[in-house]
């Protein structure tokens, strides 16, 4: 094939993958999809604990009444945080009790949370850590066990009542 | 030396030619309006504190409207591509389109149900002609309290491909 016959077929050969190039065209828009996750923390009581009531009975001579316990109430709660965060949830009375009554409260660990329970704790005016390494999860039904003892025996007490605020919190 | 002119005069006419029926073929172009942004919170919770967040949320329903134009002519047929390209997501998320009306001009088919939207490029729908005003509902799922809480976005690229 001659020099000018090859040059034809290799341009026509070019154009014609140049035009099947440019014939199958496209083109592209787009868009951005955005989505904000916030920070939850939502805590909740089942309700208040029935009353304790130490009394004499069961009482042995020369002891000090016996221990009164109520656990007919839970927590409930729903926390994310952002990673490398936790949170614990507390609890503190709004004042203390008279002296010599002591009030204790465990909170037991449910299940799905990652958090762990710190076990029976006294409770006061000061918040005390319940549970704490709470990351993200939603847990029900977190059982609160309440135990009420005397330090040394006291005159008695008609419903001496106290707020209980449990929170949930970030750890420092 | 002469051969070799007439032949380049040839190729340039080609080109030319070529040229000429590109621009009488047209290109077929996409343009949209409208985006999506969500923000979940404590309000999205499915029953308040120790519940999960509501699993699935969808767009307005025409929270997207594609326009093709450039098709030569109401028989030019042509199917739009979609994908989408992370800038921060989660992995438990899950984006979905699908397209809620016909727009008018041209014509439109499939596309009607949701489907997955990921990395790899796979047909919405197809068409013939300019179509104007294709509404689109996207559906974000997988949402739950396991998803940190962060600002999650993604492009979603919407491809017309004339055939």
């Amino acid at each position: 094939m001659k020099a000018g016959r090859l040059a034809v077929a290799v341009g026509a050969a070019l154009l014609v993958g140049l035009a099947g190039t440019a014939f199958a065209v496209n083109d592209t828009a787009d868009q951005t999809v955005t989505i904000t996750v916030e920070e939850i923390a939502q805590l909740s009581a089942s309700g208040s604990p029935g009353t304790l009531i130490l009394s004499q009975a069961g009482t042995t001579p020369g002891s000090l009444p016996v221990a009164a316990t109520e656990a007919t109430t839970s927590l409930s709660w729903t926390s994310n945080v952002t990673a490398g965060h936790t949170r614990k949830v507390t609890a503190g009375l709004d004042a203390t009790f008279t002296a010599g009554i002591v009030l204790k409260a465990t909170l037991a660990k449910p299940a799905g949370s990652n958090g762990a329970s710190a076990g029976q704790k006294t409770l006061s005016a000061t918040a005390a850590d319940m549970l704490t390494g709470v990351t993200n999860e939603n847990c029900t039904s977190a059982t609160i066990s309440f135990e009420a003892t005397l330090s040394a025996i006291i005159a008695p007490v008609t419903d001496e009542t106290k707020t209980l605020t449990w929170t949930l919190t970030a750890e420092e | 030396m002469r051969r070799l002119a007439a032949a380049l005069t040839l190729v340039l006419a080609l080109a030319f030619v070529a040229g000429l029926g590109y621009e009488a073929w047209g290109a077929i172009s996409i343009s949209l309006t409208g985006g999506w942004s969500e923000t979940l919170n404590a309000s999205d919770l499915s029953g308040g504190a120790g519940s999960d967040l509501i699993s699935t949320y969808e767009s307005a329903v025409d929270a997207v409207s594609l326009t093709i134009s450039g098709a030569t002519g109401g028989s030019d047929t042509w199917r739009l591509d979609v994908r989408k390209a992370d800038a921060t997501w989660h992995g438990d998320l899950v984006l979905s389109v699908k397209r809620t009306s016909a727009g008018s001009g041209g014509s439109v088919s499939g596309g009607s149900d949701y489907q997955l939207v990921n990395g790899v490029s796979h047909t919405f729908f197809s068409g013939a002609g300019d179509v104007s005003g294709i509404g689109v509902r996207l559906k974000l799922s997988g949402v739950s309290i396991k998803v940190p809480p962060a600002s999650y976005s993604t492009a979603v690229y919407y491809t017309v491909v004339d055939e």
